[in-house]
């Protein structure tokens, strides 16, 4: 008893995040709101998604925008695998027999989702993983921008412009809670084994990242596989919750909302991609019923439509500027008071002649 | 040096850090109005960090510098530089895609005074030659002996009372390391510039120094004159910490 | 010939603009590491404060009323003003924050740009009429010229011609230089920063101005997201050419600007949509293999 009760203790920080976010979902769903539910779905499908992400960026400091890429790659793997057969004879004349004449239950559509995202981001990180910094930021976003414009021209195989749909929508709250749930607990056991820690090494230690760089390369290419598959799942979620879906859905927009949570809950840390994912969803449900008019007392406020949007641009960039350890400052939810995570102190910009260690990338000097 | 002048530069319980690391631990020094005063020590003891911070690079954590009386420490560089205190940071780093002249005259940045820039842009190619004749180059062609006299006539075209040299001898032929402090104390007597100096040598510090102050991992350990520490043994077991190494061991 | 010689044109054009926008972001990241997803949003503003704010679909002209020395200044100030102002409220609080930081910032101006036209303007895209005399053609020599595409290509040598002499020829334009090439060593001989970063976002609005003039008259049609493609492709001239060079920047937009249309018109029918995937595609090469683009200035430091 007492050895469970410290292993409790000791990865208490997941716990309590899975909790706090079944305690969420529990209550929603107990309210019997049908459109709260539909957010709440929605929610948990975007934190299996940011949650993947910080797999990447939180663990070894390269911001990556090109993320969405693999969230388009497993709606669409999810979406061959499970669309009407007779809808995708007709449209998708491209796919091939096994995919095309078929019909695949809900989980084997998850695994496609999740593979062939991770198959990409192996091909493509063996290539880029090695850039520094911003040289491998560019390059996700270049990934995210051939995506976007193969995938909108590949009609025979996408449908091009328009909907892929016909697809059954199985993912409900209590779905996408196992998936989300799932999600972090493999973020943390990723980031307490080996290789999760000696990437962190190395983000926060770019003096001794340079000195075993293949070691790096390797660590680096192991997060962004495991990342990819992670989106790649919350992809395949949104196929089977929305029941069809076009290629722009996952572009700019997606790219900016998710890498907004992650940046609002605090790169550094997993509580920090889940937090952000609550809270950000918080806000733009509050800005949407504002947009949609609200009574008091008889008086009617209503927003301009596109105040949610900038509401949370708004948002994003007072983040950055007054906390851009974002609201969890890097720590972990539960972590021992005080515990700092490492900030550089230098003023920015490369000082002349001077090697600066510690230094995140991405972080703003205190 | 008379106790009663005001020094020129004084540094008092500065601490820096990098995140967890300490960089400088509560160093202090001081400079007397046309001194030359050199800091010693092995690679990582702060050296650099300390030039930084004095001159506006880093953000110090702890102490003060006062310079002219005036408090640096939460400066930006730009205004330090305009107070009067100029940096030629290790590495050089001059405009590589900027002319010899160009660089010059952006030393000038901080004055108004066309007449008397063009003036002085005249006498640094007095002092460095090989300057002048490849005033027009783009400075990224120069050579590295070249290059640093082209960072220190920068310097000079600031006119700053104060300049602050970090490891001006790193890469370079001894005959141009001459040249270049034949000329900064050449100009040190002229016109009462005071200077602060990283350096590797000690027998050129034992040379050139009025004061010298060794630097080792983030901590002051010796501070005298150039005669109290003429044999150079003093130095040299602070440089390596013999003292502490004994007494560990022992 | 006729054929060949209008596509070399209609390749000088585009790059033309491309080259004026990839400056724009250029001399931002030169100066400030800053990736100004922006750009595109400046000309964007540009074009609407053209015409009366509202979400009808037709557009009537206010600015874009006026007659043309006036409403050149108007134009050119507004933007002006608006890249200034992103740089105050947001840019200016994260000086000394990373690259990648000020790249998501930039994100979340343009986010905030685009949706801020969306809200007053709608979203439909609408038609506008601007100099569109200027689109006919004229008789040079024995051949048929576009007028427009002609004016493109002078005014942007112009442009640049007299960025050039600012920048060589001035003390500002001089300090402007050794910024963009190394910010904290001329901080420390005493350049300012923020006149010379301020000096950089109001030359940047000025660029946006001017391509929003351009782009629009050839174009006829606005949308609140018409500066992204613009921004997208600008952005791949800038790491072709070379990040951080000014001259790379234009030469990176000309190279964009030709490929594209040389590609448009020869590529197969069903190839074309992949245009943009295969130069996104040269810039992963790029960074892979000639990270400092290929404008080698042996003379500055690498960036990426």
């Amino acid at each position: 008893m007492n050895k469970a009760i410290a292993v409790l203790t000791q990865h208490r920080s997941p716990i309590l995040l899975a909790a706090g976010v079944a305690v969420v979902v529990i209550v929603g769903v107990l309210s019997g709101v049908k459109p709260l539910q539909l957010s709440l779905t929605e929610m948990l499908i975007r934190m299996t998604i940011v949650v993947g992400l910080y797999v990447f960026v939180g663990n070894s400091g390269i911001l990556s925008f090109g993320h969405i890429g693999f969230v388009c790659i497993g709606a669409y793997a999810a979406g061959w695998a499970t669309a009407d057969p007779s809808w995708k004879q007709l449209m998708l004349s491209g796919l091939p027999s096994f995919l095309q004449d078929e019909e695949y239950p809900f989980l084997v559509a998850q695994a496609g989702a999740m593979a062939l995202p991770a198959v990409v981001a192996l091909a493509l990180g063996a290539a880029i993983m090695r850039l520094r910094g911003i040289g491998a930021s560019i390059a996700t976003f270049a990934f995210l921008m051939i995506i976007q414009s193969w995938y909108s021209n590949w009609d025979s195989v996408t449908a091009g412009a328009s909907s892929l749909a016909r697809l059954p929508t199985v993912v409900d709250p209590w779905i996408g809670l196992v998936f989300a749930v799932g999600a972090i607990a493999v973020a943390y056991l990723f980031q307490i084994s080996r290789w999760g820690l000696m990437l962190r090494a190395s983000r926060d230690d770019e003096v001794a990242a340079k000195a075993s760089a293949v070691r790096v390369v390797r660590e680096r290419l192991i997060a962004f596989v495991l990342s990819a598959a992670i989106v790649g799942a919350g992809g395949g979620l949104y196929a089977e919750f929305l029941g069809s879906m076009t290629v722009d859905q996952f572009f700019l927009e997606m790219t900016f909302v998710t890498l907004a949570m992650l940046v609002v809950g605090g790169i550094g840390s997993l509580s920090g991609a889940v937090v952000g994912v609550v809270v950000v969803t918080f806000v733009i449900e509050f800005l949407r019923t504002f947009e949609h008019g609200f009574s008091i007392d008889g008086v009617k406020l209503v927003l301009p439509s596109g105040s949610q949007e900038i509401g949370l641009g708004v948002v994003m960039a007072l983040i950055l500027i007054l906390r851009p350890t974002g609201l969890t400052r890097g720590r972990e939810i539960g972590a021992p008071h005080g515990a700092r995570a490492p900030q550089p102190a230098s003023r920015g910009f490369a000082i002349p002649g001077v090697e600066i260690p510690n230094a995140i990338h991405f972080d703003r000097p205190s | 040096m008379n106790a009663i002048t005001q020094p020129f530069l004084e540094v008092a319980g500065l601490h820096v850090r990098y995140g967890e690391l300490v960089a400088l631990r509560d160093v202090s020094l001081t400079v007397a109005e046309g001194e030359v005063v050199c800091i010693i020590g092995p690679n990582g003891a702060g050296k650099s960090t300390l030039l930084a911070a004095i001159a506006g690079g880093i953000a110090p954590g702890k102490g003060t510098i006062r310079f002219q009386g005036r408090n640096l420490a939460d400066l930006p560089a730009e205004r330090i530089a305009r107070l009067g205190l100029s940096l030629v940071p290790e590495g050089r780093h001059i405009f590589g895609t900027l002319t010899v002249e160009e660089n010059l005259l952006i030393g000038a940045s901080r004055r108004a005074d066309r007449r008397a820039i063009a003036d002085d842009l005249d006498r640094v190619f007095d002092y460095f030659g090989p300057l002048r004749q490849r005033r027009t180059y783009p400075a990224g062609r120069l050579s590295g002996g070249e290059q640093q006299m082209l960072a220190i006539g920068r310097a000079l075209m600031t006119r700053a009372p104060m300049i602050l040299v970090d490891e001006p001898s790193l890469g370079l032929a001894p005959k141009i390391i001459d040249q270049i402090y034949k000329i900064l104390l050449d100009l040190r007597l002229r016109e009462k510039l005071t200077l602060l100096i990283n350096e590797q040598s000690s027998h050129r510090i034992l040379k050139h120094a009025d004061r010298i102050y060794v630097l080792r991992a983030g901590q002051i350990r010796l501070q005298g004159t150039a005669e109290q520490l003429a044999d150079g043994h003093a130095i040299k077991e602070a440089y390596f910490g013999f003292h502490e190494q004994q007494a560990a061991a022992g | 010939m006729q054929g060949f010689l209008q596509n070399v044109i209609d390749a000088l054009s585009l790059g033309s603009i491309y080259a004026l926008v990839a400056l724009g972001i250029g001399l931002l990241f030169g100066i400030l590491r800053l990736i100004n997803f922006a750009q595109g949003d400046y000309i964007t503003i540009g074009c609407y404060a053209l015409i009366v704010p509202s979400t009808d679909v037709t557009a009537r002209m206010l600015i874009g009323a006026w007659s043309w020395p006036l409403l050149i200044p108007a134009i050119c100030l507004i933007v002006i003003v608006a890249a200034l102002l992103t740089d105050a409220l947001i840019f200016r609080p994260l000086r000394r924050a990373s690259s990648p930081t000020l790249m998501i910032a930039s994100f979340a101006v343009s986010y905030i740009i685009q949706n801020g036209i969306l809200m007053i303007y709608g979203s439909r895209p609408k038609a506008v009429n601007l100099w569109s005399e200027l689109n006919t053609q004229i008789q040079i020599g024995g051949l048929r010229l576009p007028l427009l595409q002609i004016v493109t290509i002078v005014v942007t040598l112009a442009l640049m011609t007299a960025l050039t002499l600012f920048l060589k020829q001035t003390r500002l334009g001089m300090q402007m230089r050794a910024s963009a090439e190394d910010f904290r060593m001329a901080q420390y001989l005493g350049v300012r920063g923020n006149v010379v970063i301020g000096l950089a976002f109001a030359i940047s609005g000025m660029l946006a101005a001017v391509v929003s003039f351009l782009y629009l008259t050839q174009s006829g049609s606005l949308s609140h997201v018409m500066g992204v493609p613009l921004a997208l492709y600008a952005f791949v001239a800038v790491v072709i050419g070379g990040m951080g060079s000014l001259v790379g920047s234009v030469a990176g937009g000309f190279l964009v600007g030709i490929i594209v249309t040389f590609l448009q018109a020869y590529l197969p029918q069903d190839l074309r949509g992949f245009r943009d995937a295969f130069a996104f595609g040269v810039v992963i090469l790029m960074l892979l293999l000639r990270p400092a683009g290929l404008i080698q200035n042996k003379n500055a430091i690498e960036r990426v």
